[in-house]
């Protein structure tokens, strides 16, 4: 049997795909990244914690198998947490996981993983490679991590393994019972893992002490309706935490970094009929104008969709309006099950 | 993997000697008593923790009763830099047991060369501004290079300052120096069990004890004496090392050196079973991951609680960037380990320079 790579992070998922890849008679490595210092060390239930790698290699033990930890924190500090203070900084809003996925785990882990002499990586995502190699929605439809994984290369699809594409989430954790492991009853892992208490505008305030972004929180008329702290804790479609008084429910509409400024208005402005993404991969590109489904946000709506001819910017143009396209979100592109390719939104394209 | 591991990592500890079997497993079986109780079972387990001790300042140069028996080396640094009077020196590539303690009195780190070597200039003028310790690395664990303690305690002994000398990696593979005021010793790093150390002490040197309680060892250090590990301390202390490893550990740090690898400390005299090699851009961590894979037990220096292979403070305090990989020997390693350890590392590297270290980074 092959030698792979096992990624455990030391929860639920990734403990049974060691598992059962062993079971199987694979030569398992289970291989735990460290990928930041966790903020409060005594604080469980964030991907790096102290906890998490002990965990990790307490299942790894128990399955008899090899188990290091890598310390890969200077990757993720470049690609994932400056991508996040970049992105929010230039007025958009980030996706640290999509970003984690396609740099850490899908191309610095797998080169490793390659240059230790393993056939392939596996990892406890919620999805599955099909042949060609292409990247589908897992069996789980609630559970399906594919919106996340759109980056992965035509090689890096087909070095992986996700040996939970074909489960449902019970189906996993009565394995973990089964196999008597001790992460069976474990959370889920939650948002950003280095930002424990998920306020990203702190996080943002700490990495640039001293840089001011406060401004005017303005309708789309310009007219000032109020002040903010600092235009990078606000995000396309956000509605709390505006404070500002209105007759009707206010929404940020955009971000403007140049002049820090929070446009907000009513709850029309934010249906979009379209928009403009960069940086694609894709699995399989469709024709333009061809039907597609389109999805937005991580558990978003699918919605039916065509695409334009771009090169570097493809449109992507909606049958009906969609709610809140955020700039710096990622668009991914189905048919069925089969992802077509993602790219990242550069801009809504409104209809007003 | 059908054949068992090679071991190369005796510095961070050691199988069990034969002869350290021998003297401590009767103590785990049958001579089980407290030494410090009043009845017949105590007698064979304090005969034999005072034998140790014998034979462990016999190999010091000390006398029996200027030994202090604790848990290991850690304990036994932490008991002599956390006790000092006055300001504490200790050098820039310090265990972590005095490095950590140093720091936490708000003492002053002395550097080193690129040899690894302590900056006797430093050091002087550091001692003419008045200390109540210095504390120093007899032979480093991570390089294996030798301090001159000589020359070292001949300025210390000018200042008035008390030199401590850490010697975790020294006994069983060395003679003891000569020229100290307090020494560390911990026998597991040379064929004797985990979980005993001792500080010594010249007579006159003063000594404030950390735990309190049972009276054990003159009230320096309380707590019921463990005598298994503590006679293995002794007989490690009789030890005498077969030049053979050294012939070995030569032949290793060769094929490194064929492979483009720089050995750290080569300008310094060094312990003879310590090989410490940069292969440059290929990072420790991975060849320390595919050495293990490939059936070779190596280490990359010193691991944080996760796990994760930590930056090395000894080569940065050396001038050295870059990761390295320690290769530690011992008195099991044969020549035929080593050859086949040879063929891994080159297996190893080969693979890991070909699948390129830069894209392990992002």
């Amino acid at each position: 049997m092959a030698r792979v790579v096992a990624a455990m992070s030391g929860g639920v998922d990734s403990s049974v795909v060691a598992a059962l890849l062993h079971e199987q008679g694979h030569e398992v490595i289970g291989v735990h990244m460290k990928l930041h210092d966790a903020p409060d060390p005594d604080k469980a239930g964030h991907c790096c914690g102290l906890d998490d790698a002990l965990d990790a290699r307490s299942v790894a033990d128990r399955l008899g198998i090899a188990f290091h930890v890598l310390d890969l924190r200077v990757a993720f500090q470049k690609a994932v947490m400056d991508d996040l203070t970049k992105t929010y900084l230039a007025g958009a809003t980030p996706n640290p996981c999509i970003q984690c996925n396609g740099v850490l785990k899908f191309r610095v882990l797998l080169n490793r993983a390659l240059a230790l002499g393993a056939e392939s990586l596996a990892t406890g995502h919620y999805a599955r490679i099909t042949p060609g190699p292409g990247l589908a929605r897992a069996v789980d439809h609630d559970k399906d991590q594919s919106y996340f994984l759109f980056p992965m290369s035509h090689e890096a699809l087909s070095r992986t393994l996700f040996p939970l594409g074909d489960m449902t989430k019970a189906q996993v954790r009565a394995h973990a019972h089964r196999l008597g492991l001790v992460t069976a009853n474990k959370a889920e892992s939650q948002e950003i893992c280095f930002i424990p208490d998920q306020d990203h505008g702190r996080f943002i305030a700490d990495q640039h002490p001293g840089l001011d972004g406060s401004g005017d929180i303005v309708d789309s008329s310009g007219r000032v309706l109020g002040k903010h702290k600092g235009y990078w804790r606000y995000t396309v479609g956000q509605r709390r935490g505006l404070g500002v008084a209105a007759p009707f429910k206010l929404y940020v509409e955009r971000v403007e970094p140049d002049t820090k400024r929070v446009v907000v208005g009513g709850a029309k402005g934010l249906w979009h009929e379209g928009l403009v993404a960069s940086r694609w991969t894709w699995m399989s590109r469709p024709a333009p104008g061809e039907p597609v489904m389109a999805r937005i946000r991580h558990n978003g709506h699918l919605v039916s969709a065509r695409i334009d001819d771009g090169e570097k910017l493809v449109s992507v143009r909606f049958d009906e309006p969609v709610w809140a396209v955020a700039p710096g979100q990622a668009v991914v592109l189905y048919q069925g099950d089969q992802v077509l390719g993602g790219g990242w939104i550069r801009r809504a394209v409104g209809d007003q | 993997m059908s054949e068992s591991p090679i071991y190369l990592d005796h510095n961070a500890t050691s199988p069990p000697h034969p002869l350290v079997l021998e003297a401590a497993l009767p103590l785990i079986t049958n001579h089980w008593g407290n030494t410090g109780s009043a009845h017949s079972l105590a007698r064979a387990p304090h005969a034999v923790v005072e034998h140790a001790r014998g034979q462990l300042a016999a190999w010091a140069g000390a006398r029996p009763k200027d030994v202090v028996f604790c848990s290991g080396a850690t304990e036994a640094n932490n008991l002599v830099v956390l006790g000092a009077e006055g300001r504490v020196l200790c050098s820039a590539t310090e265990h972590p047991s005095v490095l950590e303690a140093v720091q936490l009195r708000g003492g002053t780190v002395i550097p080193v060369d690129c040899h690894g070597r302590l900056d006797l200039a430093c050091l002087e003028e550091e001692l003419s501004q008045g200390a109540g310790l210095l504390s120093v690395l007899a032979a480093n664990n991570e390089t294996g290079v030798l301090q001159d303690t000589s020359a070292i305690y001949e300025l210390t002994r000018a200042a008035g300052v008390p030199l401590h000398l850490d010697c975790a990696q020294l006994i069983g593979r060395h003679a003891a120096p000569e020229c100290w005021d307090y020494m560390t010793v911990t026998g597991h790093k040379a064929g004797g069990l985990k979980g005993a150390g001792a500080l010594l002490r010249r007579q006159g040197q003063a000594l404030s004890a950390r735990s309190h309680g049972g009276g054990q060892e003159r009230g320096f250090r309380a707590g019921t004496l463990n005598p298994a590990p503590i006679a293995s301390l002794g007989v490690v202390a009789t030890l005498v090392h077969s030049p053979q490893v050294r012939i070995q550990r030569d032949r290793l740090e060769a094929a490194c050196v064929a492979l483009g690898a720089h050995v750290s400390g080569s300008g310094a005299p060094r312990l003879w079973n310590t090989c410490n090699v940069v292969f440059d851009g290929i990072q420790s961590d991975m060849l320390v991951v595919g050495l293990d894979l490939a059936g070779v037990c190596a280490s990359a220096g010193s691991a944080c609680a996760s796990g994760a292979a930590k930056a090395s403070g000894v080569l940065l305090a050396m001038g050295i960037q870059e990761s390295a990989l320690r290769l530690s020997l011992g008195w099991s390693t044969t020549a035929q380990d080593i050859s086949r350890a040879i063929e891994a590392i080159q297996v190893v590297v080969a693979r890991q320079r070909a699948l390129g270290s830069e894209s392990w980074q992002g």
